[in-house]
């Protein structure tokens, strides 16, 4: 009995050392280094909160320099079933951040949508619901985030004014006026078959537009010139060849064109309501 | 006296912790190396097998076992290079001597390096084992078929007595693959050509690509027959039957260069595709032998 007290109480103070180690070697900034130490606990320990705890430390490395998808990996081990949900809470806020951080946007959703589901009132709580919001905004899917970004307009902690600019702020920018209209693909590429030329009008592209039209008049032109003077199989060959190279190719620049143009377009809208909020929220002292 | 043997003893039972000690904290660090390699953590792996290696009196077997999962992990990971360099880092104690430098030998023989290969299983030298010498027999062989050296290869597959079944049975593959791989140079890049000049494409249908050859010939045909009605209706001087003829020359001159650079490629096609074949067949006896 007193040998098997004086064994546990060896193997604390030995982890309490390691630990120790570990956080003055992140205080002086090696992160690396310090990440290797945590790794270390997490695989020495036997005590599970000192592995979750190791793990949300390393995690904590990798984000100081900027290796989110590392940070994410190391998360990523953390057994969440077991977990109290206040715990539970930060490990899913810092999976989805890492995530969002490493642009993977379509997972940090689903985090976010776990961390939804836990009935606490944490921090990280309410940090969740505002990057669940800026998620959605990077996945263009503006109504959704409208709903999230007004429900973390009234739950932080602000005045009744603070909180009304901050939801009238994210209730005008998405607006359906406001909204990026994007276009088409589908829509494009049908009206280029109809009218060759057409799509890229649509898609805002004149200039490539008359350009394609040009060279279809060309060939149309050179194929009529050859019936004209009965060399009928230049043109069923050499005509056609050209007159049908330049219709498809008129469409098929459509799949380069819509989605360049739709995501420029996206981008500036999602870009620009990030900064503004995040300005906003940090005037405020809503963060 | 009695207080000197009192402290001697003292310091025999210190000595004795320490070491003991000592070895556990390599047992650990060998452990959790192990650990990180699983896990694909190799930038920190190599960084603890670096401090693990500056410590004193570390025995041997951690060192080579630390190499040889350190190499399989990188290995398995597709990472060759410095898989090999842990596995040829493994010392000469039987325990992972043979599978890491077998292993070694592989990676120099997927990576064209294959004179590499055969001096390292040169200096392999023989074992007690002769299942492990005929391996290493069957290995040299492949590597000089690989080398496309077939006298070496044919006087080591005969003056050797394989009585392991499953190297036999590799050893027969190695037998024909080395027939095909004899095969492949037979085809003549001039015939190639010269069968195109004839008739548009049958050069590439000589070399065995039929696909190739049919649409040569249509569109040298179709080139043609354009250049022939241009020439009836607008005359010779007439710019575009200047054009199309240019257009048929030139697809009939390249039809000839294609069909003898097809050879060529071809060739070169079929001895890829062999020489995978003879690196899957020195492969899989090592990875069955040691496993």
């Amino acid at each position: 009995m007193a040998l098997s007290c004086l064994l546990a109480s060896s193997l604390t103070k030995a982890q309490n050392y390691a630990t120790k180690v570990a956080d003055s070697i992140f205080a002086l900034g090696q992160y690396e280094v310090a990440a290797t130490a945590y790794e270390r606990i997490y695989f020495f320990s036997k005590d599970e909160n000192d592995k979750i705890q190791a793990l949300l430390h390393r995690a904590t490395c990798f984000k100081n320099i900027g290796l989110h998808y590392e940070a994410y990996r190391s998360l990523v081990r953390i057994e969440k079933y077991e977990l109290e949900d206040s715990l539970k809470c930060v490990c899913y806020y810092e999976l989805a951040l890492n995530l969002y951080l490493s642009s993977y946007f379509s997972d940090a959703e689903k985090y976010c949508a776990k961390a939804a589901a836990i009935p606490i009132n944490s921090k990280e709580y309410k940090n969740t619901v505002l990057l669940h919001g800026l998620v959605l905004n990077e996945l263009n899917n503006y109504s959704q985030a409208n709903i999230q970004l007004q429900d973390y307009c009234n739950i932080v902690n602000v005045s009744a004014a603070t909180r009304d600019t901050l939801s009238y702020f994210v209730k005008s920018y998405y607006s359906k006026n406001n909204i990026p209209k994007l276009k088409s693909l589908k829509k494009a590429r049908q009206l280029s078959k109809f009218l060759p030329g057409a799509g890229l009008f649509y898609a805002g592209k004149p200039g490539k537009a008359l350009v394609n039209i040009g060279f279809q008049l060309v060939a149309v032109g050179y194929t009529a010139a050859n019936i004209y003077v009965a060399n009928y199989i230049t043109a069923a060959s050499a005509g056609l060849f050209m007159i049908r190279s330049f219709y498809t190719g008129g469409v098929n620049q459509l799949n380069e064109v819509i989605p360049k143009k739709n995501y420029y377009k996206t981008r500036k809208f999602n870009d620009n309501f990030k900064s503004i909020f995040i300005k906003k929220l940090n005037y405020y002292n809503a963060l | 006296m009695k207080s000197r043997i009192i402290i001697f003893l003292l310091f025999c039972i210190n000595f004795y912790g320490f070491t003991q000690n000592q070895e556990k904290s390599f047992f650990n660090d060998f452990n959790f190396i192990i650990h990180l390699s699983k896990n694909k953590l190799f930038k920190e792996a190599e960084f603890e097998r670096e401090k693990l290696f500056k410590q004193q009196g570390i025995a041997t077997l951690y060192k080579d076992s630390i190499n040889f999962f350190l190499g399989q992990a990188y290995y398995n990971d597709n990472k060759p290079e410095p898989a090999r360099i842990h596995f040829m880092e493994v010392s000469d104690q039987p325990f992972f001597y043979y599978k890491a430098h077998y292993l070694a030998g592989i990676i120099d023989a997927e990576k064209d390096r294959v004179d590499s290969s055969i001096a390292n299983f040169y200096n392999i030298g023989l074992s007690t084992s002769s299942d492990l010498n005929e391996l290493r027999t069957f290995e040299l062989a492949g590597m000089y078929l690989l080398k496309k050296n077939y006298t070496a290869f044919d006087s080591i597959v005969q003056s050797a007595k394989f009585t392991n079944q499953l190297i036999r049975s590799e050893v027969d593959k190695l037998n024909f693959f080395s027939v095909i791989d004899k095969k492949i140079k037979r085809k003549s890049a001039f015939v190639a050509g010269a069968l195109s000049t004839i008739l548009p494409g049958l050069g590439k249908v000589y070399v065995g690509n039929n696909a190739q050859g049919l649409a040569s010939f249509l569109t040298c045909g179709l080139m043609g027959t354009i250049a022939a009605e241009n020439f009836i209706h607008l005359g010779i001087k007439h710019p575009q039957t200047i054009f199309f003829a240019g257009m048929f020359t030139l697809f009939y001159i390249g039809n000839i260069w294609g069909s003898a650079v097809s050879v060529q490629v071809v060739k070169i096609e079929k001895q890829f595709e062999n020489k995978h074949n003879i690196l899957v067949g020195i492969k899989l006896p090592v990875s069955k032998f040691f496993n």
